[in-house]
């Protein structure tokens, strides 16, 4: 509308936390999505894998969308209570985590066949693990939040640290489960094709790598809202 | 004749300016509490045309009174050209503000009518300025902002340690609310009744207006008690932050009404102020005597705020209120009445204040406390901008006009 010089109207900015939640929320629908759709490739159902393939594809360009908008509506000059860059770094290590989910799914989808039963618990418990550090993570940034709508109460800080410790344990266990996973895949080496080796020790790493991500996010987290 | 149509023309010069006012303005005011849904588009507007209305006639005078005989030194100018000088101060601040407006520039009314009060003045003579008052009016437009954001700062800050922090905070805020009530409910009287009611016959004195301030400062401080009590909260809401946000919806409407009382005592001068010294010469009034503002001229202002208001100013509301959802109740809340505070204060001081500039000033001070999720601070630059663009224009456009009318109506 033109006829307005109210300067109160260029003052203000839509709060990029919101989005973050947002964007959070849809990592972890991912996650479950893709954890669900786990066992329909254990199963053998990969037709049905590859339905879910595309709606985590659409997740994934949705988490895109709204990493972008966050971004293009922070040019310098914007003031928030904390650390701007810190800030952007904190959208980059959840966009990673989404990416990773992707790249999951897309590896998964590039050699259907049989897992061996003996890695088939140890596969779901690493799945669990990723998906746990993403739900963390989404608690975690909903916590962040609460620290802003109150405008940084002691309480609420202590919280969000509270949770984003936890982070870290989840983010140990799964290391653990991979170790132990990478080194049962390769006692298997004589059993196995060398691609399934290759596609099942990378499958591990691509997993592992969900939690390291999520323990990042929480660092920046735990960064942002340091006094 | 000639006086006559003077007369006339300003009248209507200035009815244009204060519906401006009116129009632009309001939304200062009332568009956070449309955009949080405090109040609907027709109770914004008619608790807007009321305060607006009220603060233009009950306090309106000592602005006026600087822009009508602060800025420009009468005696030693002919009235005659007195008058064509403020007439053509009109529609030059007019015409200023409404190209500003057009091109959606942040300018204020206040700074457009100054420079054009002086503009006029300085063709005829540099020494006729009152230096001195320019001087003053310069620092409040540095002051208001940077007070409203030290207000807005400190009374977020209240609001934080007293009602944020509490396991109930919205049982903690029933008990503070009160005292801010009072707080605003005895400024609010006193502005009314110190120095205030001359021409009515009623002349208090401090300390008689300063008590009865405080004795209606307790009044509301009771009804706003009562009527908290009875607030009852959304059980269905968890989240006890926006539980406060909720509770706190209400009382915005009570910050709201005073920005809209304390534009209304600031702004109506800007469209009042170059009249009331034309009134003056066209009655005959001895020159550089002190006698009051006349009342009908303020009652004019008024009128063409509230008529500002109800023919455009709903539509501004609108368009600000849709954006402005991003300051949350309680934000709202220590900006608006850190805003009303400031201005109604320098209104006292006589001090024309930009009410836009000082809102934005109270926001950021909300956002210096880590109150607000981004705010965008390029507007500081923008204000600054126009601030630097609004007085030499502002004077040319006078100085061009005042030569042209010299030249029509006194030859």
């Amino acid at each position: 509308m033109k006829f307005i010089r109210t300067p109160i109207i260029d003052t203000l900015r839509k709060s990029p936390f919101e989005a973050l939640i947002d964007h959070s929320k849809i990592i972890e629908e991912a996650a479950q999505t893709l954890k669900d759709a786990f066992e329909d490739y254990l199963k053998g159902n990969y037709e049905d894998f590859e339905k879910v393939k595309k709606v985590i594809e659409d997740m994934e360009l949705k988490a895109d969308y709204i990493k972008s908008n966050i971004r293009n509506h922070l040019p310098k000059g914007v003031w928030m209570p904390v650390d701007r860059g810190v800030f952007l770094s904190l959208i980059s290590e959840m966009d990673k985590v989404v990416d990773l989910i992707q790249d999951v799914t897309e590896w998964l989808s590039l050699r259907e066949k049989p897992i061996p039963k003996e890695l088939e618990e140890p596969f779901r418990e690493l799945f669990e693990k990723a998906l746990k550090s993403i739900q963390i993570l989404g608690k975690a940034i909903n916590a962040l939040n609460l620290v802003i709508e109150s405008s940084f109460l002691e309480k609420e800080r202590e919280n969000a640290k509270r949770i984003v410790h936890r982070l870290h344990n989840v983010e140990h266990e799964s290391d653990i489960i991979e170790r132990k996973l990478t080194r049962e895949i390769f006692s298997l080496e004589d059993k196995i094709s060398p691609a399934a080796l290759f596609h099942l020790t990378k499958l591990v790493f691509l997993l592992g790598d969900i939690a390291n991500h999520a323990e990042n996010a929480g660092d920046r987290i735990r960064a942002l809202i340091a006094r | 004749m000639l006086l006559e149509l003077v007369l006339i023309l300003a009248i209507l010069a200035s009815l244009y300016m204060s519906w401006n006012i009116g129009a632009n303005d309001v939304a200062n005011s009332m568009g956070t509490s449309v955009g949080s849904g405090a109040l609907t588009l027709k109770r914004a507007i008619l608790v807007a045309i009321t305060f607006e209305f009220l603060g233009a006639v009950l306090v309106g005078k000592h602005v006026t009174n600087t822009i009508a005989k602060g800025i420009v030194n009468p005696i030693y100018i002919d009235p005659h050209v007195l008058m064509v000088g403020m007439f053509g101060a009109l529609i030059a601040g007019g015409l200023w503000v409404t190209i500003a407006t057009y091109l959606r520039l942040p300018v204020s009314t206040t700074q457009s009518i100054v420079g054009a009060v002086m503009g006029f003045a300085m063709i005829i003579n540099v020494d006729l300025i009152h230096w001195d008052v320019v001087g003053d009016i310069a620092a409040s437009w540095v002051v208001s902002p940077l007070l409203g954001a030290l207000m807005a700062y400190i009374f977020f800050m209240i609001l934080k340690k007293f009602i944020f922090s509490k396991d109930d905070p919205i049982k903690e805020a029933k008990i503070v609310m009160p005292f801010f009530i009072f707080l605003t409910a005895a400024l609010i009287a006193m502005s009314i009744l110190f120095k205030g009611l001359k021409n009515i016959g009623l002349d208090l004195g401090l300390w008689n207006s300063l008590l009865v301030s405080i004795i209606v400062g307790i009044i509301s401080m009771a009804i706003g008690y009562a009527l908290l009590l009875r607030y009852k909260e959304n059980l269905m809401e968890k989240d006890k932050y926006k539980k406060l946000e909720n509770f706190f919806i209400y009382l915005q409407v009570m910050t709201a009404a005073s920005v809209a009382f304390a534009h209304g005592a600031n702004d109506v001068a800007n469209s009042v102020g170059p009249l009331v010294a034309i009134v003056d010469i066209y009655n005959g009034v001895p020159i550089g005597s002190h006698v009051t503002i006349p009342l009908w001229v303020l009652v004019l202002g008024g009128f063409g705020i509230v008529i500002g208001i109800s023919t455009w100013g709903y539509k501004v509301i609108e368009t600000i209120g849709k954006r402005i959802t991003e300051i949350t109740p309680t934000r709202g809340f220590a900006a608006e009445l850190a805003t009303a505070f400031t201005v109604l204060v320098f209104s006292k001081l006589g001090m024309p204040v930009s009410t836009s500039q000082v809102i934005v000033g109270s926001v950021m001070g909300v956002g210096l406390a880590r109150g607000i999720a981004s705010v965008d601070y390029r507007v500081i630059k923008n204000i600054l901008l126009s601030w630097v663009f609004t007085l030499p224009v502002a004077m040319a456009f006078s100085a061009g006009i005042f030569l042209l009318f010299r030249y029509i109506f006194l030859g």
